[in-house]
C-alpha cells in the first residue's frame, strides 16, 4: 500500500440516546461502535450486515451528514465533518436505497443535474451542458428527458439518474447505500454492471452497503462484515468466501439462495435477532445467537486479530483454534 | 393545463350557485319579513300592499327565478329596511372588515410559517418547545374567549386600549390579536410537522451533499416541498377567519360586514343577507380556486394531469 489512503476510519463511535417515556436516566445505543478500516483509491469495499447493524449510520458519518461521537474519519488526510470545505464535499457522494426519495419531486432532470454544478463552481449553462451531456448519453438518456420530472421515470431510470447526479461532481468516493434493494431483480444486475463499468472508467472508489451477500459479492474487492455496530470480520472477497471464519459470516453466506437444487448445502440457520441489549452485556456481541459460544465469549469481547494477510476476525473460537494449531 | 383550469372554474361557479340557492330557501323558512316591518297589529290591506311591493306575495318558485335573474344581470335588489341598493350598504361596511382581515391574513401566513420553520429547524430545542406550548394554547382557546379576556385585561384593568367601535388603529389592536392567535397557532403547527417530514427526506441529505448552504437547503428544498398542505389550509383558514370575524366584530362592536350580516339575518332582510352570503361564497370559492391552480403551478405532477382526476 503506497502513501496516504483515500479514506481512513479510526475508532469511530456514534451513539444515540434511547428515549423511554419520562425516564430521566439517559441510556445510549451505539449504532457504530469502535469501527476502524481504510480504503485505497479506486477500491471497492462492501459492508454487509443485517438491518440495524449500523451500516447506514456509518455511511452517513463518512458522507459528513452526521458527526461521530468519538473517533476520526480522514479523507485524503483531512477530517470529514458537517462543515467541511466544498472540495471535500464534492469528492464524497452518496446514492440511496429509495431513488425516488432522494430526488426533489419538484425539480426537473436538468435542475437535479445542474444544481450541484451551479452551487459548487457557479457554472454557466453552456459549461454545465458540457459535463452533463456526455454523462447523460452513457446512462442511456436522450436530451429531451432533461425537462422531465422524477415521477415520469421508472425505478431503474431514477436510480441511474441518482448515479448520474452523483457523478456530475466527479467524486473520488461513491457511497452506495443499498443501491439496488428497491429495484426489480432484472434491473439490479443492470445497475450493478453500470456501477462496475463506471468504476473502471473513472477510477472511483465504492463503499457499497447492503444486506444482500450476492450484491456485495458482485461488486466488491474487499468485504467488511458488521454486527451490532462492530466489525466482526474483514477480508478480500476471495478470502472471505474461500476461508470463512466468523460464524455470523458463515450464516450470511449460507443464506445466499442457490439456483442449483442438486447442490444441497448444509445451512447455518441463524436464530433470534440482533438485539441492542447485547451491547450492555460483557462478552461477544454475537454470544446469544452463536452455537459455538464458550465461557470466554460471555466474559470478554473478542479483538480483531489477523488470521491471514488482510483477513481479520473478531471471534474467540477462531482465535483459540488458531493458537492450538500453532 | 387549460382543461384543468376550465374544469375547476365550472366547478367553482356551480358551488356558488348551490350555496346561494340554499341560503335563498333556508332564509325564507325563518319567518316573514312583512310582519317584522309592520309589527304585530298591521291590517290585512297594509300587509298585502307591503308584501306585493316586496314581491313576497308571489309563489316561492317565481321569487327564486326573479332573484336569480337579478343576480345574473347584476341587480342585487334593495334592502327591505334601508330602501337602498344592498351593494351600497355592503360597500359602506367593507372598510373595517377588509382592514382587519387583510392584516390578519398576512400576519397569519407570515408569522405562522416563520414559527413553524423555526420550530422544525430547532426540533426539540427550547424554541421548539416554547412554540409548541404557544400553539397548543392558541389552538384550544376560541377567539371570542380571547376577545373577552383581552377586553378585561387591556380595557377594564389597564385602560390601554378601547374596547369597541372604530376610529384610530388602536381600535383594531384587540380584534386583530383575538382573530389571529388561533390561525397563527394552527398554521405554525402544520408548517412544523410538514417541515419535519420534508427535512427527514433523503433528497435533503442529497442537497447537503451537493454543498448547498444550510439556509438554502431549508428554504429551497425543504420549505418549497413542505408548503403544500400549508397553502391548502391557509385557503381554508380564510373561510374560518370570516366566520370568526362575525363573532369578533360583534364582541368589539366593529361596524363591518360581520355585524351587517348578523343584523340582516335577525331582521329577515333577505336581499341584504343574500348579497352578503353571495359575496362571501364567491370570495371563498375564488380563493380555493386560486389555491388549486397554484398547486398546478407548483407541482408538475398535477400540472401534467396525473392527479387532476382526484
Amino acid at each position: 500500500m503506497s502513501g496516504q489512503p483515500l479514506l481512513e476510519v479510526s475508532h469511530v463511535k456514534k451513539r444515540f440516546p434511547i428515549k423511554r417515556g419520562f425516564s430521566t436516566k439517559s441510556r445510549f445505543f451505539y449504532a457504530v461502535d469502535d469501527v476502524s478500516f481504510r480504503m485505497e483509491e479506486g477500491e471497492s469495499v462492501g459492508i454487509i450486515g443485517e438491518s440495524g447493524c449500523g451500516k447506514t449510520t456509518l455511511a452517513r458519518l463518512i458522507a459528513g451528514l452526521e458527526q461521530a461521537t468519538e473517533g476520526e474519519i480522514l479523507f485524503h488526510g483531512s477530517s470529514v465533518h458537517a462543515k467541511m470545505g466544498r472540495d471535500m464535499r464534492k469528492s464524497i457522494q452518496m446514492i440511496y436505497q429509495d431513488p425516488y426519495a432522494s430526488v426533489d419531486p419538484r425539480m426537473d432532470l436538468w435542475g437535479i443535474l445542474e444544481e450541484p454544478l451551479r452551487i459548487q463552481s457557479n457554472m454557466k449553462r453552456s459549461q454545465a451542458e458540457k459535463i452533463i451531456m456526455p454523462l447523460l448519453e452513457t446512462m442511456g438518456f436522450t436530451e429531451d428527458s432533461l425537462s422531465k420530472y422524477p415521477h415520469e421515470f421508472s425505478g431503474g431510470q431514477i436510480q441511474r439518474i441518482c448515479i448520474l447526479r452523483s457523478l456530475v461532481l466527479s467524486p473520488k468516493l461513491l457511497i452506495c447505500d443499498e443501491p439496488v434493494s428497491s429495484l426489480d431483480v432484472s434491473i439490479q444486475a443492470q445497475i450493478l454492471n453500470l456501477l462496475k463499468k463506471l468504476q473502471s472508467e473513472k477510477s472511483l472508489a465504492y463503499l457499497v452497503i447492503s444486506h444482500d451477500m450476492s450484491v456485495i459479492h458482485h461488486i466488491s474487492d474487499r468485504i467488511i462484515v458488521m454486527y451490532l455496530g462492530q466489525i466482526v470480520e474483514t477480508a478480500t472477497k476471495h478470502d472471505l468466501f474461500a476461508n470463512t471464519q466468523h460464524p455470523y459470516t458463515k450464516a450470511l453466506i449460507a443464506a445466499i439462495p442457490n439456483a442449483d437444487p442438486a447442490k444441497k448445502q448444509k445451512k447455518a440457520i441463524l436464530s433470534g435477532e440482533a438485539s441492542r441489549a447485547a451491547q450492555e452485556k460483557p462478552g461477544c456481541l454475537f454470544q446469544d445467537r452463536c452455537e459455538r459460544a464458550c465461557a470466554l465469549c460471555y466474559d470478554q469481547r473478542p479483538d480483531m486479530l489477523p488470521v491471514n494477510t488482510g483477513h481479520y476476525v473478531a471471534c474467540h473460537d477462531v482465535q483459540t483454534m488458531a493458537r492450538k494449531d500453532s | 393545463m387549460i382543461r384543468y383550469v376550465v374544469v375547476r372554474t365550472i366547478r367553482a361557479l356551480a358551488t356558488i350557485w348551490l350555496v346561494w340557492s340554499l341560503v335563498f330557501f333556508l332564509s325564507r323558512l325563518t319567518g316573514d319579513p312583512v310582519k317584522w316591518i309592520l309589527g304585530e297589529f298591521a291590517t290585512k290591506e297594509s300587509y298585502e300592499t307591503v308584501a306585493s311591493s316586496l314581491h313576497l306575495d308571489l309563489p316561492l318558485w317565481e321569487q327564486y327565478m326573479r332573484t336569480l335573474s337579478g343576480l345574473v344581470r347584476g341587480d342585487m335588489g334593495m334592502s327591505y329596511y334601508h330602501r337602498r341598493p344592498v351593494a351600497d350598504l355592503f360597500l359602506q361596511r367593507l372598510g373595517p372588515t377588509m382592514a382587519l382581515q387583510s392584516v390578519v391574513i398576512v400576519a397569519t401566513s407570515a408569522i405562522g410559517i416563520l414559527f413553524g420553520v423555526v420550530a422544525a429547524v430547532k426540533h426539540d430545542k427550547l424554541v421548539d418547545k416554547a412554540i409548541r406550548f404557544f400553539t397548543i394554547v392558541g389552538c384550544t382557546i376560541p377567539n371570542f374567549v380571547f376577545a373577552v379576556l383581552l377586553i378585561f385585561l387591556f380595557c377594564l384593568k389597564l385602560k390601554w386600549l378601547p374596547s369597541g367601535n372604530i376610529g384610530s388603529f388602536r381600535h383594531y389592536v384587540l380584534p386583530f390579536i383575538s382573530l389571529s392567535i388561533g390561525p397563527i397557532a394552527s398554521i405554525s403547527r402544520l408548517t412544523r410537522s410538514a417541515m419535519l417530514d420534508t427535512l427527514s427526506q433523503e433528497y435533503i441529505d442529497v442537497a447537503r451533499m451537493k454543498g448547498i448552504s444550510e439556509s438554502a437547503v431549508i428554504i429551497k428544498h425543504g420549505l418549497r416541498n413542505a408548503l403544500f398542505p400549508v397553502v391548502t389550509v391557509l385557503g381554508g383558514q380564510i373561510v374560518t377567519l370570516v366566520g370568526g370575524a362575525f363573532v369578533v366584530e360583534s364582541v368589539f362592536s366593529l361596524p363591518g360586514i360581520g355585524t351587517l350580516s348578523v343584523t340582516a339575518a335577525q331582521t329577515r332582510d333577505f336581499p341584504l343577507l343574500q348579497y352578503c352570503v353571495f359575496i362571501m361564497i364567491a370570495t371563498f370559492t375564488f380563493v380555493n380556486l386560486l389555491v388549486d391552480l397554484s398547486y398546478a403551478a407548483l407541482d408538475p405532477r398535477i400540472r401534467d394531469g396525473e392527479w387532476a382526476t382526484n
